[in-house]
């Protein structure tokens, strides 16, 4: 995936609409878009990042699962067994982007209320188990089946992509040097977060 | 340019029951090492070394600390799945431990024989090593993920083992062995945590561990937890008296072992709960 820092505005789209297509469950926090505000000389600049899991090349949640619920497909993604975990919490100290959480109570996002989707996120099997972004794989997975192309075709996409009113999110293949994604690498100055680390992780930002 | 993007926060993951895991699982594994150490002739001990008590007390300590997990975890009642990634996770590998380690050491005890003790010793071992590398392979919190940490849920497990093994010192016990491993345990676990403590300059390392280097958290951890109880002990093997081959007064020496077991108890209760900060996530432009 990458992002397009100078094109997001922040108005928090991708995060309400992964909320909704994939029942995230409430208290949880597959994606999130970080407002900060920084100096830069004589006046402020506002910037919003997305944040959410990082699908690194080596991901430090995926060694450390005592139940390999924790697995990365072919294709890079990193996803959860829901049946196989125990909810031990060890993948969120793990993960240094934070995007893993655990739901211990059945409560919605409007206290006692629920909207109209969220009897759907209410689901016994997403409780006291580890969730978290996955790149919509189940959808990109169908729109494979069909033959279609994630990134380029909006049924094979995750929806926080195909739902930014900026266009600030690109999705694809990094291994295929003719993606879009490929190509905005290479053609712009992006960073990773924390790749200090060495997780190599897949999610880049296009800065300046 | 950095940008923070999300400040360092506290961990809330891990809570008492994660605590009470390394604490009881460390303890458990390195008394159970220790109390064969000091059976060697001339260790100290006397074949009074053996009732139901401490034969029992290492794998109820482990069983008890498996048991405190399962308040914590979201899924208890999957348990049998805890085994399947042995090969890469930690966490597996302590579990496998913890499940060998308890009824090798009940069966040890029921029928003494050279095979169990081996199972045993192996398996505590292995507990006490895969307990501080689970906290160790953490990356997310800066002060769980520095190399020394392995070594000092070692050395923490045998100190507070030695405590417990000196808490019967003076009514099971005929020599100086206890007092002599616990001096040297708590020596060294000293100096491990006094290493930990300094271990890195970077700057989430550092403010995640201020907590621990507070004078109130020190005089716990180093002075009530180490210096009090190696100064005792080092008085009863050195000082006045030894000649006549005095012994720690009964009283003194459960003080001992309570400071001790507080010291090390501490020690993995402020890494937990006190220094269990995630890092902050920031965007180099």
């Amino acid at each position: 995936m990458v992002i397009d820092l100078r094109k997001c505005i922040g108005c928090g789209t991708c995060q309400s609409v992964c909320w909704q297509i994939n029942n995230a469950p409430p208290g949880s926090l597959w994606r999130r878009v970080v407002d900060r505000e920084i100096r830069e000389y004589s006046w402020f600049l506002r910037v919003f990042v997305p944040i959410n899991c990082m699908h690194c090349s080596r991901p430090p949640c995926l060694k450390v699962c005592p139940t390999a619920a924790t697995y990365q497909r072919v294709d890079g993604i990193v996803g959860i067994k829901d049946e196989l975990c125990v909810g031990c919490g060890y993948c969120v100290v793990a993960c240094p982007y934070l995007a893993r959480t655990i739901t211990f109570q059945d409560k919605m996002r409007f206290e006692s209320k629920r909207d109209l989707q969220e009897p759907a996120a209410s689901k016994s099997d997403r409780i006291g188990v580890c969730t978290k972004c996955n790149f919509c794989s189940p959808r990109v997975e169908a729109g494979l089946a069909k033959g279609l192309i994630p990134g380029s075709d909006p049924e094979a996409t995750p929806v926080c992509v195909n739902f930014c009113i900026a266009n600030a999110l690109s999705f694809g293949d990094l291994d295929d040097p003719e993606s879009e994604v490929s190509r905005l690498i290479r053609k712009n100055k992006t960073v990773r977060l924390q790749e200090e680390l060495g997780t190599e992780p897949s999610v880049y930002y296009i800065v300046d | 340019m950095k940008i923070e993007l999300i400040q360092p926060s506290k961990q809330k993951v891990w809570g008492w029951p994660a605590v009470a895991n390394f604490i009881l699982g460390g303890a458990g594994a390195g008394f159970y090492l220790l109390s064969f150490v000091t059976r060697i002739p001339g260790g100290g001990m006397t074949a009074m070394f053996d009732p139901v008590l401490f034969g029992l007390l290492a794998p109820v300590l482990v069983g008890l600390g498996f048991l405190c997990l399962t308040i914590e975890a979201g899924r208890p009642s999957r348990g049998r799945h805890l085994f399947r990634h042995v090969r890469h996770s930690w966490m597996s590998r302590e579990t496998l431990a913890g499940a060998i380690f308890v009824p090798a050491a009940v069966l040890h005890w029921l029928f003494p024989n050279t095979v169990l003790w081996l199972l045993g010793t192996a398996s505590a071992v292995g507990l006490m090593i895969s307990q501080g590398y689970i906290v160790y392979r953490a990356r997310a919190v800066p002060t769980w993920n520095v190399p020394i940490i392995p070594l000092l849920f070692v050395s923490s497990g045998f100190a507070t083992g030695a405590g417990l093994l000196l808490a019967p010192m003076g009514w099971l016990t005929t020599g100086r062995g206890p007092a002599v491993i616990a001096m040297i345990c708590v020596v060294v676990n000293l100096i491990v945590w006094l290493l930990y403590l300094h271990w890195s300059h970077d700057a989430s390392f550092r403010e995640g561990t201020k907590a621990l280097r507070r004078p109130i958290a020190l005089i716990l951890t180093v002075g009530i937890g180490h210096l009090l109880p190696a100064l005792v002990l080092l008085r009863a093997l050195v000082g006045p008296g030894v000649e006549t081959g005095a012994e720690l007064p009964h009283i003194v020496a459960a003080l001992v072992a309570v400071t001790i077991i507080t010291g090390g108890a501490s020690q993995k209760a402020g890494i937990i709960l006190a220094a269990g900060h995630y890092r902050g996530i920031v965007l180099r432009r």
